[in-house]
C-alpha cells in the first residue's frame, strides 16, 4: 500500500521538509532552552500513570547528560507524533496516513514510551538506536481451547504454529500500531479480528471480560498482564520475530538524536541500560538475552536481528 | 517471788531455745530450698534455650510454608500445566519464585547474620529449579539430602548434615504440591553456628556453664565456645545415661588430675530431632557445706541450755511451797470478818422493808380514795374487806357498815345476785371473765346499771379474795340508745320512701326514742308546708295534709296558702310569724324560726295571749310540755320538729340535745334529698334536650355530653369523655377562627355562632350555638358549656335555594337570548330553504345551502336544549321518550367534552316512555354524564349510556330504594375513569359530599340525581371499581305507550290556496314568510304592525282564512291581536309564532282560541304542516293534549 502511494508520500515529505515550522527543537535549541521535553504515553512500565518508569528514568538521565532540566509532557498514542512533529496525520480508509497542512503545536523534543519501531514511524520521525527489545505474542484466556505451542527453537516455525492455532478464533487487536494483525500477516489466517479502542493496558481486561478469545500483545504488556492476572491468562506463542523499541525525534532534530544515541551507547557501556531494564522488566533480560544490553561491535537494525532463546534459570 | 522468778527463767530459756531452733531450722530449710531452686533454675534455663530453639525452628517452618504459598501464587506450575513454555511467558513464574526466595534470604536475619545461607527449590528429579543464596548457591548437598526427603510428608522436616566431625548444618525441607501432585522440595539451609552463638551468647561460660546441642542419636553438633578457659570442656556422659529434663550428676578427672563434679541437664528441642544439654560445675552452683552439720551443732547447744535451766527451776519450786502455806492462813481470817459484816447489813435491810410496806399501804388507800369509780376487795366468803370512798358514795354505805360486815351481793339488785354469786365462784375457781353487767342497788334501794371488773387476790398460789372496780354505766347506756336511734333515723332518711312514708316512720321512731305523746314534723317540701303528726303512740301516725296552715297563709304577707278550714295549729303560728318577727310568738320571740334555736316548755303558760291564738294546739290536746326544734341546714330552714307531752316537765336537757342532734341529721338528709331532686330534674332536662350540650374543663377536655350529642355526632359518651373537644374539628375553619373562640371564652364572654364539625363517621355537619364559661364561687372559670343545634339540613336547603335562584336567573337570561337568536335563525333557515328550491342552482351551490340548513338546525336544537336545561317551570310530568332526552344531552355534552372522551349510546331511542318531568330527567342525565366525564378528564376514556327495559317481579326488588312490581326503563351511565373507593360509595349521594377539588364541585350533583329518581318512584344503584370505572343504573317506571296521534307528516298536504294574513314586526321575517307561503300556493298579505293588521282585518273580517302572527311585537302583542281577531271572528284559525317566551302556556293560548303554536326558527315543512293542522284540524275547544301538532312539539 505504501508503495502504491509513494508519489503522494514523496510530495508530502518534500512539502513537510521545506515548510517552515515553529517549535522545532534540535540539540542547540534544547541546550539553549535549558529543558528537555519528554513526550510520553502510559505504556507498561515504560511510562506509568505516576510519570515514572524505564523511559522516564532514561530521559531524566539523558537530560542530566545534556545538562538541562527534565520536563515530562503527557501525550497519547494517537497524539505523540503530531505533538513531536507539529503535523496532524490524516488517516485513510485504506489504512495509510498523510500529514495535514494545518500546523499544530510541537509539545516535546523526544517521544519515548516503549514505542515499537514500525515502518510507518520511520517515515515520519527520526528513530534512535534500539533501546529495548520486544516481540508480539498471542495471549489467550486460561479457559481458551487454544493451547500454547511447544517452542521449536526456530522463531519462524513457532510463528507458523501460532498462526495455525488462530484459524477461526476471535482476536482482539488495535489498528494503527504494533498490535495491528495485518503487520504480521494474520489477515490471511482466517482470524476474526475484533478492534479494541481502549488503551494498551486495558486490552487484557477486555479479553478476560469476554470481548475476544485471544489478543495480540507486546512482550512488556504481556509480562505485566501475567503478573497482574496470574492464573487467568496464558501465552500461546509469537506472531512476530523479535522487534525493538526506540525513541522518536522530530525529523528536524538529527543532532539531538545523535546526542541520544551517543548517550545510549554510554549507558550500554556503563551498564545503566541493563540496570534499568533489570529494574523495570527483570525477566525480559532472560527472554531477550541477545539484545545488546552491553556494547557490541556491530549495531542493530531497527527491526532487530537478535534471536530469541530459552532463558537461563 | 521466787516462784515468779523461776517461771521467768523457764519462759526466757524456752524462748531462747525456741528462737535458736527456729533459726537453725530456717537456715537448714533455706539452704535446701536454695539448692533445689538452683537446680530448678538450671533446668528452667535449659528448657528456655530449648524452647527458643524450638520457636526458631517453628518460624523457619512457617517461612517454608510461606514460600510454598508464594510458589503457588506465582502460577508457575499452573502455567506449566497449561503448556506455556519458558521462551514465552513461563519464566515469569520462575522469576516470582526466585524473588520470594530472595526476599526471605534478605529479611530473615539474626543480628547482622542471615538466618538462611541458601534456599533451593529441587524438582523431584533432583534438579534445582530455583536456587538463591546469600553468597553463591551450593547444590552439592542436594544428592545427599534427597535420600532423606519424604515426598509424602506435607509437614516441614529438619535435617542435620554433618559437613565434617566438627561442623554441621541444619536443613529445613518442605515438600511442595500443585493440585495434589508432588512438584519438589524447598530446601533452606540454616547456619547452626550463627544460630547457637546468637541464642547462647548471653549465658556462655557465665557460671562455668557449658551448653551442647546434640542430635537424637547423641551426636554433638555444637557446644559453647570455651573462651578464656584453659581446660577442654568435660565430655558428655553416654547418651542413654542422660535423662531428659532431670539433673544428672557426674564427675570428670581433668587434665591436671583433679576430679571435678558436674551437673548435666538435657532438654529436647520441640519439633526437631535435636536436644540442648547444659553442664554446670557442682561446686559453683551448689556450694561446699552440707545443711545437716548445722543441725548437730544446734542439738549440742540445746542440751547444755536445758541442764542449766532445770537446776534453777528446782530451787525456785521449794521457795514457792513455803509462801503458799502462809497465804492460806491469811485467807481464812478474812472470811470470818466478812460473814459478820453481812449479818449486820441484812438486819438493817429488814427494818427498812417493814417501814416501806406500811407507807405503801397508806399510799394505796389514799390513791383508791381519789378514784371516781368504786373500788373494793372481798375475801373468800364474799365479805367486803376494803372499799374506797367512791364506793361508799355510790352505794350510800359508810365505813361503819363495812366494819359491821358488808357482803358483796348487797351492792347488786336481787334479780342479779344469783348471776353475781356464780361469777364470784367462777372467778375464785380461776376462770378469766370479762366485765359483768348488773343492775346496781344502793343502800336506799335505788338502782342504776353498773359494770364490775374483778381480779383475784392470790397468796401462795391460792386465791384469797377478789379485788374489783365498779363502773356506773348509766351514761354509756344512754349514748347507746341515742346512737341506735340516730342510726335508725338516718337509715330512714336515706331510704327511697316518699315524704309521707318517711315522715310517718320518723314520727314513730322519734316517739319511740323520746317516749312522748305526740310528735309533729313540719316540712317545706315541693313549695308546700306539710304537717305530719303522730297523735298517739298507740295509734298509727296520722297524716294531716296542710291541715289548717293555709288559712293563715292566705292572709299572710307571703301570700302563700290555700282555702283551708281555718283551724289553728302551732305550725301555722310559726309560719304566720315568720314574716313578722316583732309579733308575739310562743317560741320565745320567734327564735325558733328566725334563729333556729330550740325552745322547750315544760309547763306551757296557756294564759299568755300568744298561746290563746293557738287554741287548737293548747286546748284540744291539753299538752303541758312542748319541745320545738328547727330543721335547719346551713341558713335554710327546712321545717320543724314538735314534741308534745301531757306531763309537765317531761323534757330534760339530754332529751333536748338528743332531739337537736337528730334534727341536724334529718335536716341534712332533707337538704340532700332536695338537692337530689333538683339535680334529677336538671339532668332530665339536659338529657331530653334536642340541642347538643357539651361541658369541658378549661383545657377543653370533655367532661359531659348529653344524649343529643351522641345522636348528632355518632360518638358514644364513653368515647369522648376525657378527650379533647378538638376530636370534633372538621379542618374547615382556619386556626384563627378557633383562636377567636378561645379568646372570647378566656375573656369570660359567651361565644355564639356557627361552626362546622366532623362526625364519628367523618361526615361534616354544621352547628349553631353558644359556648359559655362556667365559674365557681370565687369567679374562676372551671368549665365551658356548649349548647348547639344541628343546622346542617337548614344550610343544605339554603344552598339549594341559592342554586335554584341561580338556575332561574340563567333560564331568564337564556330565554332572552333565545328569542332574538331564534329570529335570526329563522331568517337564515328560511332563506336557505327557499333558495334550495330554486331549479337554477347548480349542484355545488345546492350542497352549500344544504350545509347551511343543517348547521341552522343544529343551532336551533342547541338553543332548545339550553332552554330545556335552564327551564325553571313547575314540575310538569308528562310522557317522556327517555331516548330522545338522552340524545339531546349527549349532543349537548359532545360540544363541551374533550375529544379524548368517546361518547357512545346503546339502546333504542324510541324504546319506552316514562312519566317524568323532562327538565328533571335532563338534569339527571347531565349530572351523571358530567360526573362520568370528570372522572375521565385526565386520561380520557369512554362514556357509555345504555337504555334497556327491566321487569320487577311480584315481590318487588330492594335496591337503593324499593322498586314495586312492574316494568322499568333502566338507564345506565358507565365510564372508564378512576372509579370510586369502596369506603366512599355509601356517601356519594349525601349533599355536599364531593371528592372534587375545592371550587370545582358543589357536592350536590348526585344528591339532586338521587332526589329526582326518588321523586319519580325510581331507584338508583352504583357499581364502581377503583381504577376501572363507575356505572350508575337508574330505574324509572315505564308507562304504556300512548296512542300516538302524531300524524305522519307525509300524509299532510303541504300546500294550499287559502288567504293568509302574516304579521311580524321584523321586515325580514315577513318577507321570508310571504315567500315561503306563496311558494306553497297560499295568498299572503304581510303586515309588520299588529295594529295595522287588526285594522285591516276589521275592514274585511272574512278576507283571510288564516292569521299567522308573531308573539312579541311592539304596541300590541300577538296574544292581544289574537284576542281581538277572535272577538271579531271567533272561528278564525290563528297560528302564534314565537322566538321564545317562557310565559307562553300552550293550554292557555289554546283555550283562548289559538289553533297552533310555532317556535322559531322553523322549517318550511314544519310551517306547511302546522298551517294545514290549523286549517283542517278541529277547533281549539275540541282539541286534546295529545293532539299536539308538530309545531308545538318543538
Amino acid at each position: 500500500m505504501l508503495r502504491q502511494q509513494r508519489p503522494l508520500w514523496l510530495f508530502m515529505f518534500l512539502f513537510w521538509a521545506v515548510a517552515p515550522r515553529p517549535g522545532y527543537a534540535d540539540l542547540r535549541e534544547v541546550l539553549s532552552s535549558g529543558a528537555l521535553r519528554h513526550l510520553g504515553a502510559v505504556h507498561a512500565r515504560f511510562v506509568t500513570e505516576n510519570a515514572d518508569g524505564f523511559d522516564v528514568e532514561l530521559m531524566q538521565l539523558f537530560s542530566k547528560h545534556l545538562g538541562v532540566s527534565y520536563l515530562y509532557v503527557e501525550s497519547s498514542w494517537d497524539r505523540f507524533i503530531p505533538d513531536l512533529t507539529g503535523c496532524e496525520p490524516i488517516l485513510h480508509s485504506e489504512g495509510g496516513e498523510t500529514s495535514s497542512d494545518a500546523p499544530v503545536s510541537i509539545l516535546g523534543d523526544v517521544a519515548a514510551h516503549g514505542m515499537t519501531v514500525l515502518p510507518s514511524h520511520q517515515d515520519r520521525v527520526l528513530l534512535s538506536d534500539p533501546v529495548f527489545p520486544t516481540q508480539i505474542w498471542i495471549m489467550a484466556r486460561k479457559d481458551s481451547a487454544i493451547r500454547p505451542i511447544t517452542p521449536t527453537g526456530n522463531i519462524q516455525e513457532d510463528i507458523t504454529a501460532v498462526k495455525s492455532l488462530l484459524r477461526g478464533r476471535t482476536v482482539l487487536r488495535k489498528v494503527y500500531g504494533c498490535l495491528d494483525p495485518s503487520l504480521y500477516g494474520l489477515q490471511s489466517c482466517d482470524v476474526k479480528a475484533r478492534d479494541f479502542t481502549g488503551s494498551h493496558q486495558d486490552m487484557a481486561r477486555a479479553m478476560l471480560m469476554g470481548d475476544a478469545e485471544a489478543m495480540l500483545i507486546d512482550v512488556p504488556d504481556a509480562l505485566l498482564a501475567l503478573e497482574r492476572w496470574p492464573h487467568r491468562l496464558k501465552v500461546i506463542g509469537p506472531v512476530s520475530p523479535p522487534l525493538v523499541m526506540s525513541c522518536a525525534f522530530s525529523r528536524n532534530s538529527p543532532q539531538l538524536r545523535e546526542a541520544f544515541n551517543a548517550f545510549l551507547q554510554e549507558c550500554r557501556r556503563d551498564g545503566t541500560l541493563y540496570r534499568l531494564a533489570h529494574k523495570h522488566f527483570p525477566s525480559v533480560l532472560h527472554y531477550f538475552p541477545e539484545f545488546p544490553w552491553f556494547p557490541r561491535a556491530s549495531s542493530l537494525s531497527s527491526h532487530g536481528d537478535f534471536a530469541c532463546r530459552r532463558p537461563a534459570v | 517471788m521466787t516462784r515468779r522468778r523461776s517461771i521467768a527463767i523457764i519462759v526466757i530459756s524456752a524462748a531462747l531455745l525456741g528462737c535458736l531452733t527456729i533459726l537453725l531450722l530456717a537456715n537448714y530449710q533455706s539452704l535446701s530450698l536454695l539448692r533445689r531452686s538452683t537446680l530448678d533454675m538450671i533446668q528452667h534455663h535449659a528448657e528456655k534455650r530449648a524452647a527458643a530453639l524450638g520457636y526458631f525452628f517453628s518460624e523457619r517452618k512457617d517461612d517454608l510454608r510461606y514460600l510454598s504459598d508464594n510458589i503457588e501464587r506465582s502460577a508457575f506450575f499452573e502455567n506449566q500445566a497449561l503448556g506455556m513454555s519458558m521462551e514465552y511467558g513461563l519464566y515469569e513464574g520462575i522469576l516470582a519464585i526466585g524473588e520470594s526466595f530472595e526476599r526471605i534470604l534478605e529479611r530473615k536475619t539474626l543480628g547482622v547474620h542471615h538466618v538462611y545461607s541458601q534456599i533451593i527449590f529441587v524438582e523431584p528429579d533432583g534438579h534445582p529449579l530455583v536456587a538463591k543464596a546469600v553468597d553463591a548457591p551450593d547444590a552439592s548437598a542436594i544428592p545427599e539430602v534427597m535420600a532423606s526427603l519424604n515426598p509424602a510428608d506435607p509437614t516441614p522436616q529438619i535435617l542435620v548434615r554433618h559437613l565434617n566431625e566438627a561442623v554441621a548444618e541444619v536443613l529445613i525441607a518442605l515438600a511442595h504440591y500443585h493440585k495434589r501432585t508432588y512438584r519438589g522440595h524447598i530446601l533452606a539451609t540454616v547456619s547452626i553456628e550463627t544460630l547457637s552463638e546468637r541464642l547462647f551468647k548471653d549465658s556462655a561460660s557465665s557460671a562455668g556453664q557449658i551448653s551442647y546441642i546434640i542430635t537424637d542419636q547423641g551426636k554433638e553438633i555444637w557446644h559453647t565456645p570455651q573462651n578464656g578457659r584453659s581446660l577442654a570442656p568435660p565430655p558428655l556422659p553416654a547418651h542413654q545415661d542422660l535423662p531428659v529434663a532431670r539433673p544428672y550428676a557426674f564427675s570428670h578427672t581433668n587434665a591436671e588430675g583433679s576430679v571435678e563434679c558436674y551437673i548435666a541437664l538435657k532438654v529436647s528441642i520441640p519439633g526437631s530431632p535435636l536436644s540442648v544439654v547444659n553442664v554446670h560445675p557442682e561446686a559453683q552452683v551448689l556450694g561446699r557445706t552440707e545443711p545437716a552439720m548445722l543441725l548437730v551443732v544446734i542439738a549440742a547447744l540445746s542440751i547444755l541450755l536445758f541442764s542449766g535451766m532445770s537446776w534453777m527451776i528446782r530451787v525456785n519450786t521449794r521457795n514457792q511451797i513455803l509462801e503458799a502455806r502462809l497465804d492460806e492462813d491469811a485467807k481464812a481470817k478474812a472470811l470470818v470478818e466478812q460473814g459478820n459484816r453481812a449479818l449486820a447489813r441484812e438486819n438493817a435491810e429488814r427494818l427498812r422493808t417493814e417501814a416501806a410496806l406500811r407507807e405503801s399501804e397508806r399510799r394505796y388507800r389514799d390513791l383508791t380514795d381519789l378514784l371516781p369509780q368504786p373500788v373494793f376487795e372481798i375475801n373468800a366468803k364474799g365479805v367486803l374487806t376494803f372499799a374506797n370512798h367512791a364506793a361508799f358514795v355510790a352505794f350510800g354505805y359508810s365505813m361503819e357498815d363495812l366494819e359491821d360486815g358488808l357482803h358483796a351481793l348487797q351492792f347488786v339488785a336481787p334479780e342479779d345476785r344469783l348471776k353475781a354469786s356464780e361469777n364470784i365462784r367462777r372467778r375464785f375457781a380461776g376462770e378469766e371473765l370479762p366485765s359483768s353487767e348488773y343492775t346496781g342497788q344502793r343502800k336506799d334501794g335505788s338502782r342504776f346499771p353498773i359494770l364490775i371488773y374483778t381480779s383475784p387476790i392470790v397468796k401462795d398460789a391460792k386465791p384469797e379474795g377478789l379485788r374489783g372496780i365498779i363502773i356506773d354505766a348509766t351514761e354509756q347506756k344512754r349514748i347507746e340508745l341515742e346512737r341506735e336511734a340516730t342510726i335508725d333515723i338516718l337509715r330512714l332518711m336515706n331510704s327511697n320512701m316518699s315524704m309521707e312514708e318517711l315522715a310517718q316512720n320518723l314520727i314513730q321512731q322519734l316517739a319511740a326514742s323520746i317516749a312522748c305523746d305526740t310528735v309533729r314534723i313540719r316540712v317545706n317540701w315541693e313549695n308546700a308546708c306539710n304537717i305530719f303528726q303522730g297523735r298517739d303512740l298507740s295509734d298509727p301516725p296520722a297524716f294531716r295534709s296542710n291541715h289548717s296552715c293555709h288559712s293563715r297563709w292566705q292572709k299572710s304577707p307571703n301570700g302563700n296558702g290555700d282555702n283551708g278550714n281555718g283551724a289553728h295549729c302551732l305550725c301555722d303560728e310559726m309560719l304566720h310569724r315568720y314574716g313578722q318577727p316583732n309579733a308575739s310568738n310562743p317560741a320565745v320571740n320567734g327564735t325558733l324560726c328566725l334563729t333556729g334555736i330550740s325552745s322547750m316548755f315544760n309547763e306551757i303558760p296557756k294564759d299568755e295571749p300568744c298561746w290563746s291564738e293557738c287554741p287548737h294546739f293548747a286546748d284540744l290536746d291539753s299538752y303541758e310540755s312542748l319541745l320545738m326544734v328547727s330543721l335547719k341546714f346551713g341558713r335554710k330552714n327546712l321545717g320543724s320538729l314538735y314534741l308534745c307531752d301531757r306531763r309537765p316537765g317531761f323534757f330534760t336537757g339530754d332529751q333536748v340535745n338528743f332531739v337537736e342532734r337528730i334534727a341536724e341529721n334529718i335536716a341534712s338528709a332533707l337538704a340532700q334529698r332536695c338537692a337530689d331532686q333538683e339535680r334529677n330534674r336538671l339532668t332530665s332536662v339536659v338529657d331530653q334536650a334536642t340541642e347538643t350540650i357539651i361541658i369541658t374543663d378549661p383545657q377543653g377536655t370533655i367532661c359531659y355530653v348529653n344524649p343529643a350529642f351522641e345522636r348528632v355526632t355518632g360518638f358514644q359518651r364513653e368515647e369522648v369523655l376525657n378527650r379533647n373537644a378538638r376530636i370534633l374539628k372538621s379542618g374547615i375553619h382556619d386556626p384563627r377562627f378557633y383562636g377567636d373562640i378561645r379568646k372570647t371564652l378566656e375573656r369570660g364572654e359567651t361565644w355564639s355562632g356557627r361552626l362546622i364539625n366532623r362526625r364519628k363517621d367523618g361526615t361534616l355537619f354544621e352547628e349553631e350555638g353558644t359556648i359559655s364559661p362556667v365559674r365557681d364561687e370565687s369567679g374562676k372559670i372551671i368549665n365551658f358549656v356548649a349548647v348547639k343545634r344541628d343546622v346542617t339540613q337548614e344550610v343544605t336547603l339554603e344552598k339549594q335555594l341559592r342554586q335554584a335562584q341561580k338556575m332561574e336567573a340563567l333560564g331568564t337570561l337564556a330565554g332572552g337570548i333565545a328569542h332574538d337568536f331564534n329570529n335570526i335563525l329563522a331568517a337564515i333557515l328560511g332563506y336557505a330553504e327557499l333558495s334550495m328550491g330554486k331549479q337554477s342552482l347548480d349542484a355545488r351551490l345546492q350542497n352549500n345551502l344544504e350545509q347551511v340548513v343543517k348547521a341552522g338546525k343544529r343551532a336551533r336544537d342547541l338553543v332548545q336544549q339550553i332552554l330545556a336545561f335552564s327551564r325553571q317551570s313547575e314540575q310538569e310530568r308528562k310522557p317522556v321518550q327517555l331516548g330522545s332526552v338522552i340524545q339531546e344531552v349527549l349532543t349537548l355534552l359532545r360540544a363541551s367534552l374533550p375529544t379524548t372522551i368517546d361518547i357512545r349510546f346503546k339502546g333504542d331511542p324510541h324504546n319506552g316512555l316514562v312519566m317524568a318531568d323532562p327538565t328533571q330527567i335532563h338534569q339527571l342525565l347531565m349530572n351523571l354524564c358530567s360526573n362520568a366525564a370528570y372522572a375521565m378528564n385526565e386520561k380520557g376514556g369512554s362514556l357509555h349510556v345504555e337504555l334497556s327495559t327491566n321487569r320487577v317481579g311480584p315481590h318487588g326488588f330492594r335496591m337503593n330504594g324499593e322498586l314495586s312490581p312492574g316494568s322499568y326503563l333502566r338507564l345506565t351511565v358507565r365510564d372508564t375513569g378512576h372509579g370510586i373507593p369502596p369506603a366512599l360509595l355509601d356517601r356519594i349521594f349525601d349533599p355536599y359530599f364531593t371528592t372534587k377539588e375545592k371550587g370545582t364541585g358543589t357536592g350536590l350533583g348526585l344528591a339532586v340525581v338521587h332526589g329526582i329518581v326518588k321523586s319519580h318512584d325510581g331507584a338508583i344503584a352504583v357499581e364502581s371499581e377503583p381504577g376501572k370505572g363507575t356505572s350508575f343504573h337508574v330505574f324509572l317506571p315505564m308507562i304504556e305507550a300512548c296512542s300516538s296521534s302524531a300524524r305522519d307528516a307525509e300524509d299532510v298536504p303541504l300546500g294550499g290556496s287559502e288567504r293568509i294574513l302574516l304579521v311580524d314586526d321584523e321586515d325580514t321575517l315577513v318577507e321570508l314568510g310571504s315567500m315561503m307561503l306563496e311558494g306553497m300556493g297560499y295568498k299572503v298579505h304581510g303586515q309588520t304592525s299588529s295594529v295595522e293588521a287588526l285594522d285591516l282585518f276589521k275592514q274585511e273580517p272574512d278576507g283571510f282564512d288564516l292569521v299567522i302572527t308573531d308573539l312579541t311585537m311592539p304596541q300590541m302583542t300577538g296574544l292581544e291581536l289574537a284576542r281581538e281577531l277572535l272577538s271579531i271572528r271567533p272561528n278564525l284559525p290563528i297560528i302564534l309564532c314565537t322566538g321564545y317566551s317562557e310565559n307562553l302556556m300552550p293550554q292557555r293560548t289554546r283555550a283562548m282560541g289559538v289553533r297552533e303554536l310555532m317556535t322559531k326558527p322553523f322549517l318550511v315543512r314544519d310551517l306547511a304542516r302546522t298551517i294545514r293542522n290549523a286549517l283542517d284540524g278541529p277547533r281549539p275547544d275540541g282539541m286534546s293534549e295529545d293532539s299536539q301538532s308538530p309545531g308545538t312539539s318543538v
